[in-house]
């Protein structure tokens, strides 16, 4: 016999439908209103998001044939304006990309038959230290399948992935990601337009990308009291993909310039100086043959905490300058090369 | 799966669904599968050692209820007990051994070192091991007759509303309820709702933006010294209140909604107004079970002053450890055990000092001090729980007293505010966390020893109506929607 049963309570199910219509109707058109709102909010005052702009960027980068190409993360992404370099160049770099997605962007760019003459690929630190989860799905469509098998290894048998898929069929990336920019962000964002608003300020979206590929963040100034915190510690993988990169322009005959871009004097005192010392060290170790430069403005006194918006990143004109300084070294190391 | 996850969404209204579908009989089955599941979601093959207890614990119940003789039983009891510990040990305390005693071989300079071994923690170890070895002290102590149904007693264990993170439930209170007949009813079901509803707020709105608070300052405490660090340390009381009670609460208004009465977890614990009543009204589960089975065994009060302090120190120092193989964690639990022994101690010098400045007059302003002293106290605690490492705990506790004077000179400038009052986040957040927490507390505070369900029954229409929409919009629009998994997870 089948138990589906409901209580003598059930006589007044029809008075909690009700009341339950009641209470769920205004939510479903605060929901529905704010979706509409959040567009337009978006647009005004934040600027594209994040899976639009990793979508762009692979567009941009294969509209023209670039002779260079920018690869690595934020720091390059905010710091490098291709407009102030000599030659035609993509900023094809992104927030918290590692060297394992650097890769596979130059495997995107060989096949679309797209690989530049010249290569400047940023590196710090974090790059070694972090596998990044989270754009990961954004990535995947323009990427070969092994790039996801990366993150599930883990599960690297047919079983495991199995298994894997049996019990997470659902990724609450996606929900927690819908959640944070349909919702999460309306107050935020409504707050800071009715702010522009009330003071006559023209409302300006704080995040813009560039057609050269490069991100610019509005508005925001570093303060003294900013920290840097990272992990400095090497994963075997992120080193393997960087070798890999390396010996994947060297195949395909790239000149690379393996870039260090400017650290603010507070970010440097957040590391012990032997471990800095260390990964410099570390990667000119991995400079070999004559394609391979490693060009480093870690501790360049030219820049100030004016050039940055925060503990580390530059701000965009510290950006230009840091590009300008930037063209100019290559320039140099290229004239040498030519001689 | 975490309770905050689109996973759990989708799952449990199904299982509800076929809970209320299925015959009776075969619920049980239903719910274990359900609970299988739900655990394997995290790691598959760590259900084998799940079964591996169970399959012990069951066996010894049984053989226990069929020997007659006290001295055998001990020694099956002492199996089960054993069992347990032993994958406790081996999970979860391996690494901090192994770490001691090469730390000891560091001293001698013996030259070497215990091979590394890392080991996942299987999640909620702590939980189930705990409740399976209540189950078999119970049947020992003949205070319940072992399962029979090695299914039933398998979902005592596994029962996923309270697998990962309590509420300990005892067998005497759960098992019975897995036979009882539940219909659906819609209070019921609405009660429960709403106990959901107000754990995600919890969860969601107020522990999940207090984590982005309290990480900056307890990442990097040697940055800071005196208000942020005070800050941090009173944030991360009301995050890991309401990311535990949060979890509780959806626990409690899942097996609800189903029918089952677990047991409540939290009762107001920071309005307590001595350190001991914080314990009775904190993790309850937790504080009950070491009472019936290490704190009473071990003589409890009724022994001489020394052994009665001893039994107080023995019982919070394995409270400590329970949450994690950490010294940091022992050095909680053994400084809230001081805590206790020390409110015994000058119980009657407080007792003067109440009657020589006549505040017992005015019991309003008097309870408030003592709520405000017991507070501080257990935040001052947090501080051994939170913190990283013993360096950094010692560090805050030294700090918080430092610095005044170079925060009252700063305060002016925005960005030295940015940096230590609004800890790194923007003046909206800051105002949003104080807005949750603030909120979190007005509704608790109007429950006067009842939870959230009674009393939201007890209200006028719009009083009621107004929590649900500020809880709903809440969830919706301040909600922090982060793979954040709740701190208990990891006990």
């Amino acid at each position: 016999m089948s138990s589906l049963s409901i209580s003598n309570s059930e006589m007044n199910g029809g008075g909690y439908l009700r009341k339950a219509a009641i209470l769920l109707t205004p939510l479903f058109f605060a929901a529905v209103l704010n979706n509409y709102w959040i567009g337009t909010l978006r647009d005004d005052v934040s600027g594209p998001t994040e899976p639009a702009c990793i979508e762009n960027s692979f567009k941009d980068v294969l509209r023209r044939h670039y002779a260079c190409i920018a690869l690595g993360n934020s720091r390059i992404l905010l710091g490098l304006n291709p407009d102030k370099l000599s030659i035609p160049c993509y900023n094809f770099a992104f927030q918290a990309d590692s060297f394992d997605v650097i890769y596979y962007k130059l495997l995107f760019l060989e096949k679309h038959a797209a690989l530049p003459r010249l290569l400047i690929l940023g590196v710090d630190d974090y790059q070694f230290a972090n596998l990044d989860q989270t754009r990961r799905r954004h990535y995947a469509p323009f990427f070969p399948p092994e790039f996801e098998s990366d993150v599930s290894q883990t599960v690297p048998t047919f079983l495991g992935r199995a298994l894997n898929s049996f019990f997470h069929p659902l990724s609450n990336d996606v929900f927690n990601e819908y959640m944070t920019t349909h919702y999460s962000q309306t107050l935020d964002l409504s707050v800071k337009y009715i702010t522009a608003r009330l003071q006559g300020r023209p409302v300006q979206p704080r995040f813009v990308q560039k057609e050269n590929g490069q991100y610019l963040v509005r508005g925001v100034e570093a303060t003294a009291y900013e920290h840097v915190d990272r992990s400095t510690t090497r994963l075997p993988l992120q080193v393997d993909y960087f070798d890999r990169a390396l010996n994947f322009a060297r195949r395909n005959h790239i000149r690379v310039f393996v870039v260090l871009s400017p650290f603010r004097k507070t970010s440097l005192t957040c590391y012990r100086k032997d471990i800095v010392q260390e990964f410099v060290e570390f990667v000119e170790g991995k400079m070999t043959g004559k394609t391979t430069t490693f060009l480093s403005f870690a501790d360049d006194p030219a820049y100030t905490i004016g050039d940055f918006i925060d503990g580390d990143h530059l701000n965009p004109a510290g950006a230009d300058k840091f590009s300008a300084s930037l063209d100019e070294r290559i320039r140099k190391v290229w004239r040498n090369d030519a001689r | 799966m975490l309770f905050n996850s689109l996973q759990f969404l989708i799952f449990f209204p199904v299982v509800v669904l076929l809970y209320f579908i299925v015959p009776h009989a075969y619920r049980w089955g239903l719910l274990l599968l359900a609970s299988c599941y739900f655990y394997m979601c995290w790691r598959p093959a760590y259900i084998l050692v799940l079964f591996v207890l169970i399959g012990i614990d069951f066996w010894v119940g049984l053989t226990m209820l069929k020997t007659p003789d006290k001295r055998k039983r001990k020694i099956y009891l002492t199996l089960s007990l054993l069992s347990n510990l032993s994958i406790l040990f081996f999970f979860k305390y391996f690494g901090l051994f192994q770490e001691s005693l090469n730390f000891l071989l560091d001293t001698v300079h013996a030259g070497f070192h215990a091979p590394a071994w890392s080991l996942v923690l299987p999640i909620g170890v702590s939980f189930h091991t705990f409740q399976a070895m209540g189950y078999s002290v119970d049947v020992y102590e003949d205070r319940i007759l072992p399962e029979r149904n090695l299914g039933i007693f398998a979902l005592f264990v596994f029962f996923f509303p309270q697998l990962v993170a309590g509420p300990i439930e005892r067998a005497k209170r759960l098992i019975p309820q897995f036979y009882e007949r539940h219909s659906f009813e819609i209070p019921r079901a609405l009660d429960g709702l709403k106990l959901m509803a107000w754990g995600y707020f919890k969860k969601w709105v107020v522990a999940d933006r207090l984590t982005l608070f309290v990480q900056v300052v307890y990442s990097h405490p040697t940055y800071y010294q005196g208000f942020p660090l005070m800050l941090a340390t009173l944030l991360f009381a009301f995050q890991i209140y309401a990311d535990f009670s949060g979890y509780s609460d959806i626990a409690l208004g899942a097996a609800q909604i189903m029918g089952f009465r677990l047991v409540l977890n939290f009762n107001r614990p920071y309005s307590s107004k001595s350190v001991s009543e914080f314990w009775k009204r904190w993790h309850i589960s937790l504080s009950s079970w070491f009472r019936d089975y290490v704190y009473i065994p071990l003589g409890g009060n009724r022994t001489v002053k020394w052994r009665w302090y001893y039994n107080i120190l023995i019982t919070f120092a394995l409270s400590g450890l329970w949450h994690g193989a950490r010294w940091n964690f022992l050095l909680w639990g053994v400084l809230n055990g001081f805590y206790l022994i020390g409110s015994i101690w000058t119980a009657p010098i407080r007792k003067s000092i109440v009657s020589l400045i006549g505040i017992s007059r005015l019991p309003v302003l008097h309870g408030w001090l003592q709520r405000a002293i017991t507070f501080s106290l257990i935040c001052f605690s947090w501080i051994f729980f939170r913190a990283n490492t013993f360096h950094d705990a010692r560090y805050i506790a030294g700090h918080l007293f430092t610095g005044w004077g170079e925060f009252v000179h700063h305060l002016s400038e925005l960005p030295y505010l940015k940096a230590n009052v609004f800890l790194n986040q923007g003046p909206l957040e800051f105002l949003i966390a104080v807005f949750a927490v603030f909120f979190m507390e007005v509704v608790q505070a109007q429950n006067q020893d009842e939870d959230v369900r009674s009393l939201c029954s007890k209200q006028s229409l719009w009083r009621r109506w107004m929590v649900y929409y500020v809880v709903c919009l809440s969830v919706l629009f301040l909600g922090v929607f982060r793979d954040v998994e709740f701190i208990y997870f990891q006990f």
